[in-house]
């Protein structure tokens, strides 16, 4: 029996000592490095939805450019022709002519059909029979002929261009299913893709325009801020996405690496629910509203928070979608003691320890906040606010489910959001999240209705862009300087960093719409 | 033998059920609607109620919890976890693919903790009161205190950044592996040090020690021979239940590294209330956890079979 139990222990430790040989060998391993006209781009979490009919690999929320929509959106957020050279809009109906000789990476010739198996896709997916953003149901796209395809909405949607230029609109080969490998018209194709771990492009050798300088293309997905950071100061990357803006002041400090920022394409603003119940209606005072932004010192949230990566901003989508009318939203300036006199004026009065209260209530507010945004952010706000007598209770949302949750509970007095940009219709933000008629479950304790109600109908039913400007403009300023129903606090730039090498790239406000064809690596 | 066996197998149908309870309510209590969640990953837009009400039928989540926890254990029992409702995969499937991942950086990790641990352990106990000592507890403190994703980012700044042997993140070769299962690794391989040690300085105060060192043998002989054996026990349950740690809580480091494994799968599964997916891994992890533990309690027989297995009796040397 002894023996046997030393047998035993033995082959117990020599099996030790054979997995550290293993270990030695498994570290000395070198890694690959990359060749040239190759780039990897460290990406945030793949949030890529793969499943059947409803698949976005590829498209959304990142865009590697294997699909291309019938038309691109600029960087100032104008259309241009893309896979349709022209069209025509004839009352609810727009007409397009595709661009002749483009094929598909698989060596299909793109034709009319294929516009009509992507909408019908669409639908097919969508739960209600009708692919609700656009209005497009399953009879609106009708074949004309092979390079001429009309689309008429199920409603009259006279904002179709403007938004059929997201990249979820991306024209597909037909009969391909995007959920085992989307096939499209752009400069790359997919070579491979594992989720949560990378997606692999190489060129488009068939590719209708200027071949793109990249052979090979490969997004990495990088969930973590500093590792992202990590790998692209190792080398393990070539450029990374969505850098963290604490983080950018220490890669501009790298000489090898660059940082560029974006145009503002994204804003955050605080939303206020005007139609809370009981203890969320404090908000429905107007008084009590206007008081919020005048406490607010912007300029000091983005130089010292934020550490100057903000613009400041009176509207709450980039400054590109008004034009011109974009002055008529003035906002508020920082002005404290008007905030406190407001606050007066409406018989709050300073309490023991410097909290407003009114009949024994405190003025006590709740702010919930999109996860993105960090606690130094909410806890400035709160600061800001107690000048002015004001107690602000966070309510952090580790996620965005749990977030989400408390904003369809209403159980909130502010909403700290960012809203982005990603389509070039001038009205699309404020009749997402404001218009009263709108889908959105959140919008009741928004929607101010009325007079906004009547500038949006119009510009939704405007078919001349400046028109919808104006009426979206008209939207903004009732939304924030008569109702304050929102306050922007800032816009938002998305900041990119690169190694040297690196170069031809420009970035776009929005990444639905960042180009990558344009890059190329010089060793 | 066999009928001890058979009481410590059948006694973790009862764990499991716990587990299952725990497991089921735990996500279902949680903030967070998954309905709106689907919506609102599926839509471009926010979602109406129609939208959300529409997938809450689809999902079956519109059932009592009572019942859908019932349906549910009812399809465990058979195998079938369910199907995800973030990538509309069978689950099991999903932990299957995901799994090979986890378990390749808990080898690793346990394999350089033990490398470390023992013979780390081993001196430090043999050389009490040394500077060696002294300087194996200092470290192995500082191990055992350091936060792993600190660990992470110092190992990735050392060999990655400032030596350029091995990639940051991502896994792709073998040598991908080496930093996530060394950050794993040295943690363990403190708190295995520091139990080898102590563990090993109570066997060498034993009767027996002090018979063998009467009967003239060496150290070393005393040390590798006799005291080693029985100090190792302890130290083997510990390893048992740190492998378990290991399987399931790699979750921070899986996320620091990229690491495509069940934890990373977990993490993306909470942020989406992915029900059946998080139900199913923490079934998944119990089952294993608990088997891992049952395969050390078995094996203390096989290293040593003098070991009793009824609790009133002693061990005889």
């Amino acid at each position: 029996m002894k023996d046997r139990a030393d047998h035993r222990y033995k082959l117990f430790a020599s099996s030790v000592g054979l997995t550290i040989c293993l270990v030695l060998f498994a570290c000395c391993t070198s890694r690959r490095s990359s060749t040239e006209h190759e780039l990897v781009i460290g990406a945030r979490a793949d949030d890529y939805v793969v499943e059947p009919l409803k698949s976005k690999l590829g498209m959304y929320p990142l865009n590697a450019q294997i699909c291309e929509p019938l038309v691109r959106i600029t960087a100032d957020y104008q259309i241009e022709p893309l896979l349709a050279v022209r069209w025509e809009h004839q009352g609810n109906t727009w007409r397009f002519f595709l661009r002749p000789g483009v094929v598909f990476s698989n060596g299909q010739p793109l034709t009319s059909e294929a516009v009509r198996y992507t909408f019908a896709r669409l639908v097919k997916g969508d739960r209600a029979g009708v692919y609700q953003h656009i209005y497009v149901d399953e009879n609106s796209v009708s074949v004309v002929d092979d390079l001429t395809v009309d689309i008429t909405p199920a409603r009259p949607n006279e904002r179709l261009l403007e938004q059929i230029g997201h990249a979820n609109y991306g024209i597909i080969a037909p009969s391909t299913e995007p959920a085992t490998e989307p096939v499209g018209t752009g400069p790359f194709r997919l070579v491979e893709y594992q989720r949560s771990q990378w997606l692999k492009l190489e060129r488009n050798v068939r590719y209708w325009g200027q071949p793109p300088p990249l052979s090979r293309l490969t997004f990495r997905f990088l969930p973590d801020d500093t590792t992202r950071v990590l790998a692209l100061q190792a080398g393990q990357v070539g450029m990374i996405l969505d850098v963290p803006r604490e983080q950018a002041a220490t890669l501009r400090g790298h000489a090898d690496t660059r940082v560029v920022e974006a145009p503002v394409g994204r804003v955050a603003s605080i939303f206020l629910n005007i139609h809370g119940q009981a203890p969320y209606e404090l908000l429905a005072n107007r008084n009590l509203r206007r008081a919020l932004p005048l406490a607010l010192d912007r300029r000091a949230l983005i130089e010292k928070v934020w550490e100057g990566n903000g613009e400041l901003v009176a509207t709450i989508g980039p400054r590109a979608m008004l034009g011109e009318y974009g002055s008529t939203v003035e906002g508020f300036p920082y002005q404290p003691q008007q905030a406190a006199q407001l606050l007066a004026r409406e018989g709050w009065a300073p309490g023991a320890d410097g909290v407003r209260v009114r009949d024994g209530r405190r003025l006590a507010l709740t702010i919930i906040a999109w996860p993105e945004f960090d606690t130094a952010t909410i806890e400035f706000l709160q600061g800001q606010l107690a000048t002015i007598g004001i107690e602000l209770r966070i309510m952090k949302s580790p996620d965005s489910a749990s977030y989400q949750a408390r904003v369809a509970s209403g159980e909130f007095d502010l909403d700290l959001e960012g809203t982005n940009q990603n389509d070039a219709n001038p009205i699309f933000l404020p009749a997402l999240r404001f218009y009263s008629k709108s889908t959105g479950k959140s919008v009741r304790y928004f929607a101010p209705g009325g007079r906004f109600d009547e500038a949006i109908e119009a510009g939704l039913g405007a078919n001349e862009r400046g028109q919808v400007m104006l009426r979206s403009a008209e939207a903004q300023r009732i939304l924030v300087d008569e109702e304050i129903v929102v306050i922007p606090l800032a816009g938002l730039k998305r900041i990119y960093a690169m190694r040297n090498e690196v170069r031809g790239f420009t970035p776009h406000p929005s990444l639905l719409h960042q180009r990558w064809d344009t890059i190329s690596v010089e060793r | 033998m066999k009928r001890y066996v058979l009481i410590r197998i059948l006694s973790l149908i009862p764990l499991w059920l716990g587990i299952s309870v725990l497991a089921f309510a735990l996500s279902n209590l949680a903030p967070g609607d998954p309905a709106t969640v689907i919506a609102h990953r599926l839509s471009d837009a926010p979602p109406s109620d129609e939208q959300i009400e529409a997938i809450r039928r689809e999902y079956h989540l519109d059932e009592p919890m009572p019942l859908r926890y019932a349906l549910w254990l009812a399809s465990a029992a058979r195998g079938d976890l369910g199907i995800s409702y973030r990538t509309k995969r069978p689950v099991f499937k999903e932990l299957a693919a995901h799994f090979p991942a986890t378990l390749q950086i808990a080898c690793a990790a346990l394999i350089i903790a033990l490398v470390i641990a023992l013979p780390l352990g081993v001196l430090a106990a043999v050389r009490r009161g040394s500077w060696f000592d002294h300087a194996a507890r200092a470290g192995t403190l500082l191990g055992a205190s350091l936060p792993s994703y600190w660990l992470g980012y110092l190992l990735i700044l050392i060999f990655s950044l400032a030596l350029g042997w091995l990639p940051v993140a991502g896994r792709e070769g073998m040598s991908s592996a080496a930093l996530p299962a060394l950050t794993l690794g040295l943690g363990t391989a403190a708190t295995l040090a520091r139990l080898t040690r102590s563990s090993l300085l109570e066997v060498l105060g034993e009767d027996f020690i002090r018979t063998a060192r009467a009967k003239g043998l060496g150290e070393w002989a005393i040390v590798w021979r006799h005291a080693l054996k029985s100090a190792l026990i302890p130290v083997l349950t510990a390893t048992g239940i740190a492998f378990g740690h290991l399987l399931g809580g790699a979750v921070i480091v899986e996320e620091i590294f990229a690491w495509p494994g069940v934890g990373h799968l977990l993490m993306n599964s909470i942020y989406d209330r992915d029900y059946p997916m998080i139900q199913g891994f923490v079934l998944f992890m119990g089952a294993v956890f608990t088997m891992l533990s049952l395969i050390t309690d078995l094996s203390y027989l096989w290293i040593d079979p003098r070991i009793p297995l009824a609790k009133n009796k002693r061990v005889g040397r």
